[in-house]
Formats: C-alpha cells, sequence, structure tokens
C-alpha cells in the first residue's frame, strides 16, 4: 500500500475515534463493557468467593454483610461472586451469536444479492419465514427439541438471527453491483468469489459492524429472556436471567436476589446501545436511517 | 391497488408452506426420540412408543407426515395435547383471547406514552423535557421485559400493595378488578415499544420540522402548535404508524415472558407449559398461531400502509 494511502485509512479512522469519542454516552458505555469485560476475563481472580459454594447456614444475608458484599441467595451463595462469573457467559453468548448470525447473515446476503434470479428469491423467502415468527416464540422451540444448554442456547440464537443482516448485506451488494470497480474486477477476470469476498464485502462492512454491535444486546436479552423461562442457561451455572428465575421464587421474601442480576443484564445491555449508538454515529451517520 | 393488494396475498402463501414446515418437522427435528421424550423415562417402553409413534404417524415419510398435518390443520385439528388428552386446538381458542386482550392493551399503552412524549421532546429540543425523553426511551430499550416486571411487582405488589400480582382476578369480580390485573402486565409489556416509538416520533417530527413546507407555514405567520400538530405531525406519524404496525408482532414473542411473570392465562403460558412439559402438539399449535397472527398483522399493515399513503407502490 502506498504511503498516501495510509495516511488517509490513518486519518479516517482518527475522525471515527474523535467523533466516538465526542459522544459522551458512548464512552461511558464503552468504559462499562471495559469494566464488565474485565470482569469476565478475570473472573476466577477478582470474584471473592467460589460462585458455587453453598453456606445453608447463612441464606439470603443483606448487601453488606461481612465477607458478602452484595449479600447470599437462597443457598447462602456469594451474589457477587456468581454475577462476575456470570458476565463471562453473558458476554459470550452475546459475542457468539452475533459471529454466527453474521457470517451465516453476510454470505447469504451476498450471494442473494450478487446472483439475484432464483437465488435470490430463495434466500428472500426464508428470510421472510423467518422473520414471520416472533423470534422468541421460534427460539423456545428448537431449545424446547434440542435441550437447554449454553452451547445449544448460542446455536439456536445465531441460527435464527441471521436474516436481519442477510437482509442487510443484501440491499448494499444489489446497490454496488453495478459500480465501476466491480465491473472492472469482472473485466479482468476475477471469480465470482473474488469479488464477492475480496471487492464487494470490504466496502458492505461498516454496517455489518455497527448492526452487529446494537445486535449484542439484543442475543444478550433474548439468552437472559430464556434463561429466565428456564429454557436456557441452567442453574447453578450463574447466567444472569437463570439467576433472576431462581430469584423470583423468593420475590415475597427477599429482593436482593433479583435486583442484582437483573441490574447487570441492564447495564450491559445498556453500554452495548450507548456504544453501538456513537459508532453509528461515527462511522457513518447516513447508517441511522437505514437500520431503523 | 387491487392488484397490489392479490401480490401481496399471494406473496404469503411460501410464508404459510415454510411455517406449517417447520412447526410440522418439530416433532421429527428431535434428536434421539422425540415419543420417548414425551413418554418419559418411565412410561417409554416399546409397546408405548410403537403405539404413540403410529398416533402421530412417525412411522410414515416425511412427505406423508406433512401432508397428514397440513389436511388436518385444514380442518382446524391441531392434534391432541399429549398431557390433557384435549384437541391442541380447544385450548388454543379458550387461551387467544387474553392474549389479544393484553397485547392490545400493551399497544395503547405504548402509543399513548410515546406519540406525546416524542412530540414534547422533539418540540422542545435539547431542553429537559428532551433529555428525560430520551435517556427514558434508552432505558425501555434495554430493561429486560422480565426485570422490569419483577421490579414492579416489588414495588407495587409487595411494597406498596397496590396492584394484583397475578392472574386476571375471578371472573365475577367486575371491570374494575380485572383492569387492575391487566395494568402491570400491559406496562411490562408495552414499554420496550413505547420506547422505540419516543425515539421514532421524536427523530420524525424533528425531520418533518426541518421541511420547506414548515417553514412556508411559519412565514405565513401560522401559530407554532398549528404548525406542529397540522403540518408537522401529520407527516411524522407515517414512520410511526409503520413501525407500530410491524413492532405490534412482536408483543406476541414479549407475551410469553410477561404472561409467565404475571401468570396471565393466554396462550404464551400455554407454550411455555406445553415446552415443560414436553407437550409436543401443543408446542406445534401455539407456534402455530404465533405465526400466523405475526403474518396476518404484517398483511394487514402492509395494505393498510398502502391505504394511507398513495405514495407508496410495492413493487
Amino acid at each position: 500500500m502506498s504511503k498516501e494511502a495510509t495516511s488517509t485509512i490513518r486519518s479516517e479512522f482518527a475522525h471515527v475515534v474523535r467523533v466516538f469519542f465526542r459522544h459522551k454516552l458512548g464512552v461511558v458505555g464503552l468504559v462499562m463493557l471495559i469494566v464488565f469485560a474485565g470482569a469476565a476475563v478475570f473472573a476466577p481472580a477478582v470474584a471473592p468467593r467460589d460462585p458455587y459454594e453453598m453456606d445453608l447456614a447463612s441464606p439470603f444475608l443483606p448487601p453488606g454483610s461481612s465477607g458478602y458484599i452484595l449479600g447470599t441467595d437462597n443457598y447462602g451463595r456469594d451474589i457477587l461472586s456468581r454475577l462476575i462469573h456470570g458476565s463471562r457467559i453473558s458476554l459470550l453468548i452475546g459475542i457468539v451469536v452475533v459471529s454466527i448470525a453474521t457470517v451465516i447473515g453476510s454470505v447469504l446476503g451476498l450471494v442473494a444479492g450478487y446472483y439475484g434470479g432464483f437465488i435470490d428469491n430463495l434466500v428472500m423467502r426464508l428470510v421472510e419465514v423467518f422473520y414471520s415468527f416472533p423470534f422468541l416464540i421460534l427460539v423456545i422451540g428448537v431449545m424446547a427439541i434440542l435441550g437447554p444448554s449454553v452451547f445449544n442456547v448460542m446455536i439456536v440464537l445465531g441460527l435464527v438471527s441471521w436474516p436481519l443482516y442477510a437482509r442487510l448485506v443484501r440491499a448494499q451488494v444489489m446497490a454496488l453491483k453495478s459500480e465501476d470497480f466491480v465491473k472492472a474486477a469482472g473485466a479482468l477476470g476475477c471469480s465470482d468469489a473474488r469479488i464477492m469476498f475480496r471487492h464487494i464485502l470490504p466496502n458492505v462492512l461498516t454496517p455489518v459492524i455497527v448492526s452487529a454491535t446494537l445486535g449484542i444486546p439484543g442475543a444478550i436479552l433474548s439468552s437472559a429472556s430464556l434463561g429466565f423461562l428456564g429454557f436456557g442457561v441452567q442453574p447453578p451455572t450463574p447466567e444472569w436471567g437463570a439467576m433472576v428465575s431462581e430469584a423470583k421464587d423468593f420475590i415475597l421474601l427477599n429482593s436482593n436476589m433479583i435486583i442484582w442480576p437483573g441490574m447487570c443484564i441492564f447495564l450491559v445491555v445498556l453500554s452495548f446501545n450507548f456504544v453501538g449508538d456513537a459508532l453509528r454515529d461515527a462511522l457513518d451517520p447516513r447508517l441511522a436511517k437505514q437500520l431503523n | 391497488m387491487g392488484k397490489y393488494i392479490v401480490r401481496r396475498l399471494l406473496a404469503t402463501i411460501p410464508v404459510l408452506i415454510g411455517i406449517t414446515f417447520i412447526t410440522s418437522a418439530m416433532v421429527s427435528l428431535a434428536p434421539g426420540d422425540a415419543v420417548k421424550l414425551m413418554l418419559g423415562s418411565e412410561t417409554a417402553n416399546a409397546a408405548n412408543v410403537e403405539r404413540l409413534q403410529k398416533e402421530l404417524g412417525l412411522d410414515r415419510p416425511w412427505y406423508e407426515q406433512y401432508f397428514r398435518y397440513m389436511k388436518g390443520l385444514l380442518k382446524g385439528d391441531m392434534g391432541r395435547s399429549i398431557v390433557y388428552h384435549r384437541p391442541a386446538a380447544d385450548q388454543i381458542k379458550e387461551k387467544l383471547g387474553n392474549t389479544v386482550v393484553l397485547a392490545i392493551s400493551s399497544a395503547i399503552f405504548a402509543l399513548v406514552v410515546s406519540i406525546p412524549l416524542g412530540v414534547l421532546a422533539a418540540a422542545k429540543r435539547r431542553s429537559w423535557v428532551d433529555y428525560a425523553a430520551t435517556t427514558l426511551a434508552m432505558i425501555g430499550v434495554s430493561l429486560p421485559g422480565f426485570y422490569l416486571g419483577l421490579l414492579m411487582i416489588l414495588l407495587f405488589g409487595v411494597k406498596l400493595g397496590w396492584l394484583p400480582i397475578r392472574g386476571m382476578g375471578a371472573t365475577d369480580a367486575g371491570l374494575w378488578a380485572y383492569l387492575r390485573h391487566l395494568i402491570m402486565p400491559s406496562i411490562t409489556l408495552g414499554s420496550a415499544l413505547a420506547a422505540i416509538l419516543t425515539r421514532l416520533t421524536r427523530s420524525s417530527v424533528l425531520e418533518a420540522l426541518s421541511q420547506d413546507y414548515v417553514r412556508t407555514a411559519r412565514a405565513k405567520g401560522v401559530h407554532e402548535k398549528m404548525v406542529l400538530y397540522k403540518h408537522a405531525l401529520r407527516n411524522a406519524l407515517l414512520p410511526v404508524a409503520t413501525t407500530f404496525g410491524l413492532q405490534f408482532g412482536s408483543l406476541l414473542g414479549g407475551a410469553v415472558i410477561t404472561e409467565t411473570i404475571f401468570s396471565w392465562p393466554g396462550i404464551g403460558m400455554l407454550a411455555v407449559n406445553a415446552v415443560k412439559q414436553r407437550d409436543i402438539p401443543v408446542i406445534q399449535g401455539t407456534t402455530l398461531v404465533f405465526a400466523l397472527s405475526f403474518v396476518l398483522v404484517t398483511l394487514a399493515v402492509d395494505i393498510l400502509y398502502m391505504l394511507i399513503d398513495p405514495r407508496i407502490r410495492y413493487e
């Protein structure tokens, strides 16, 4: 790459960073995410106790009890330690789900948009069928059949979330297909695969990145909802949704168990939304409309 | 116009086929044996397995299973509940009304909150009202429905004792008691939609306010209130109406969670219980009904949309 090109890319990047950091809420979100990610990565070191260790002699301790900053749950387990370990599961699920969905969605969208005709029709009908199921219902139905586990949650959520990305990429590809650089690549004898993945794909990545960032909180919310309903990650695994689900049986007795895990889900989702919004403004202000 | 409606109706046919195909396949997709799953470990002896397999038609090839399933569906037969030994369709019919009521009251809640709030935020841009509205909207989008529901139960049900926390009350308790049971579930289910619509109303009113016709109206000396309500709002409501229609379908999905929290006896709760009991015919039936209502709502929205806005012609 020539020196000039490198410097344009660098200044574009600098511009993106500048616009992003002008967004106060985006920065707040980023900081919160770093905290959560830190908790997730260093969970065994940061968590004061073993998240599974029960102490049946001291259940439902209030926050601030000695040795238990956020108190204990019905089995006397340390709530804070469970929350810290829970951040691993939620962040992992969010990222894996969106990765699966963006890869499938981008490939199908590329192929549909590039070839058009029969393939396009087929993919778009498939997208419509997926869109015509209320998301959660479809997921519950499939989870019911596959059985609950972290792995299944990720696979199922990933496999039903791709249509959004397919639609997005297809629309972009159709617009780009008639551009000169694509025609030139074709005239030079590039294969279809090369044109799609080397020439077109990099140009449609921006909206995909933005909607993927905004898709992570959706995936986290869905997996928490599944956990809450009892169809996702199962107790005693400290998944936040499952923790709220366990806590709801004690709602008349103890509110402490409900408040903290719910708060964590809320804060993580909020942070991703902040960051996603800021990223969208920074990368491409026109996108705001297309994504809505 | 008639031509468009016909084409739009025809386009839903492959979608319907796809949906029925998926619900029909739900039985055979189960790894291991769906029948053994349904019977549970105690009763899954060879004779029972074979009997149930025959009853469900699982010994036939898949296309025969699908046609058998479709033939039943067209006659309104969704199979029999394995747990309750009665037609799944009857169970669904009993509960569907409750879910519809909940979805409609949530939608009303969302509209009543979001449109005035969005308009106000746009009219007083960068004022405290605007910041409060956008913050509330951000919270509404990020708050998990089940968390909001449980927090409200803690506050209004347990602590203050103002509202009932479960069910829909006795049938003879009167309208007021019924409505009181409906308040928290509706807010829980409608809050995310309210948040989305607030953001959208705000941004589309802002966009309308920047248009030439608004400047013209102002230049003519039209009163600012008239400009806002008559010129800007009318044009801004179109995207709000579309999103409302599209999102109305997703209220159905949220109903599953809301009904579970508040023990509201709708088909969402029926679906969850069916999944817990591995009652596959009921799972198939509820999934199908949810998907069908979703498709019909979207269809209605599309057609209405075209009637409202003559500029729109789908190709």
